[in-house]
């Protein structure tokens, strides 16, 4: 059994994850609205809760390396000035 | 082997239903109900909170987690002089700053603040060009103050507005200086062993005779910790990784650092109890970090920063009080 649920979800602000959350069950956030949580019942109610759209692992790294490739080829087509201010984005594997 | 009596001065008592855990944190008491020793600790964690309204970089942050500031920074391809007011839920627009155009189309880049929402300060920032602009805010309003005596950006600020510090920085090349301001004007203070930039540091609870300085760039990724005593400061006990862009909050004494860079973007978080390093929770979400931090070690609130893309996104440091059955475990 896989020890994370991935999906999607939007980050509403204030208590979309809560304190309590994050002692129940492991959470991290990555770009696309991607959320990597424990693989338990409180991880996966939350995520239902937050109307998140379940994805595999291999979808979910998808969204990521897309989002991180848009950036990057944003950065790359960035002045040299913001390119000195900025970081080039970083490729991420999911846990 | 000595007794809880011996240690604590009282028994441990029996009760058949548990006390409420903010009242009981610390004591431990067998419950009878359940047959098992129990106690109460504050048990602490990242949770969400209101999204910054524009996606910074970097900008000065300050005041605590319930009455926070944040202001300026690097909105990609703007001027950002803006000011917001966290109240714990949500982000209120405020005046902006009174920093006027220098030449440097990103005036406030990597400025640094400290004090409180009523009575706060920022200096230095910029990019290309370091400046040496300081203001105080009020609540309501930021008004320029007497300049540093010298260009830095990414430098930190910590202590209230009438007793700060500014330490470390760029301007450019890594800098060690620290100044000493009163609210009016400034004094040069004692500079760092080493000198860095992108550091963490103590907050607006540090003080112009007990601040904190550890991590950042040197100008590669370092894990030095400074105290200062007002006069000079002292290496101690470093940081436990090496790392930069590094977030802080709380005091000399009791501080926390969290996320950063170090080549992979860092979510971990890290406490200091005055002597040593220990491991805390960490945020959900891993950011490049520029002083767009505020609070205490107990109660702190980080926005913004760089991620794969500029982020909006808050997250707060709490601790509540809970009940543990303690085990031999």
């Amino acid at each position: 059994m896989s020890l994370f649920i991935y999906g999607t979800a939007t980050n509403t602000g204030k208590d979309f994850f809560t304190h309590q959350d994050r002692l129940d069950f492991f959470l991290a956030g990555y770009p696309g609205n991607v959320w990597v949580v424990g693989n338990n019942e409180k991880g996966a109610v939350w995520l239902a809760n937050k109307n998140g759209i379940t994805k595999t692992k291999e979808e979910a790294q998808a969204i990521v390396d897309a989002e991180i490739t848009a950036a990057q080829e944003d950065w790359d087509a960035t002045s040299e000035e913001f390119k000195e201010i900025n970081h080039r984005p970083i490729n991420i594997v999911l846990p | 082997m000595s007794t809880y009596k011996e240690l604590i001065g009282k028994y441990v008592r029996s009760v058949s239903s548990d006390p409420s855990a903010g009242y009981a944190e610390g004591e431990i008491w067998y419950n009878t109900s359940s047959n098992t020793f129990k106690t109460a600790v504050n048990v602490f964690a990242w949770s969400s909170g209101g999204a910054y309204p524009v996606a910074i970089q970097s900008g000065a942050g300050f005041g605590t987690q319930t009455a926070a500031v944040g202001a300026g920074g690097t909105p990609p391809g703007n001027v950002g002089l803006k000011t917001f007011e966290y109240n714990g839920s949500s982000w209120t627009a405020g005046n902006n700053m009174s920093r006027s155009p220098t030449g440097s189309p990103y005036l406030s880049a990597y400025i640094a603040g400290s004090g409180t929402l009523t009575a706060g300060w920022a200096a230095g920032g910029g990019y290309p060009t370091q400046n040496n602009l300081t203001e105080n805010y009020d609540g309501t309003t930021w008004t320029a103050s007497a300049t540093m005596p010298a260009n830095r950006r990414g430098g930190n600020c910590t202590g209230p507005q009438t007793a700060g510090l500014y330490f470390a920085g760029n301007a450019p090349g890594v800098q060690a200086g620290t100044y000493e301001y009163d609210g009016e004007g400034w004094t040069a203070g004692g500079d760092l062993n080493t000198a860095r930039t992108n550091a963490g540091g103590s907050g607006p609870t540090g003080s112009q005779t007990a601040a904190l300085s550890f991590a950042g760039n040197i100008p590669g990724f370092t894990n030095k910790t400074e105290e200062y005593n007002g006069s000079s400061w002292t290496e101690v006990n470093a940081f436990p990784d090496s790392r930069s862009y590094v977030g802080y909050s709380g005091s000399q004494t009791d501080a926390i650092g969290f996320s950063g860079y170090n080549g992979p973007v860092l979510t971990s978080t890290k406490s200091y109890d005055g002597t040593n390093w220990s491991a805390a929770p960490s945020l959900a979400t891993g950011r490049l970090l520029y002083h767009t931090n505020a609070g205490t070690a107990t109660a702190a609130v980080v926005f913004g920063g760089e991620g794969t893309t500029v982020l909006t996104s808050t997250e707060e440091f709490s601790g509540t009080s809970t009940i543990q059955t303690v085990t031999t475990s």
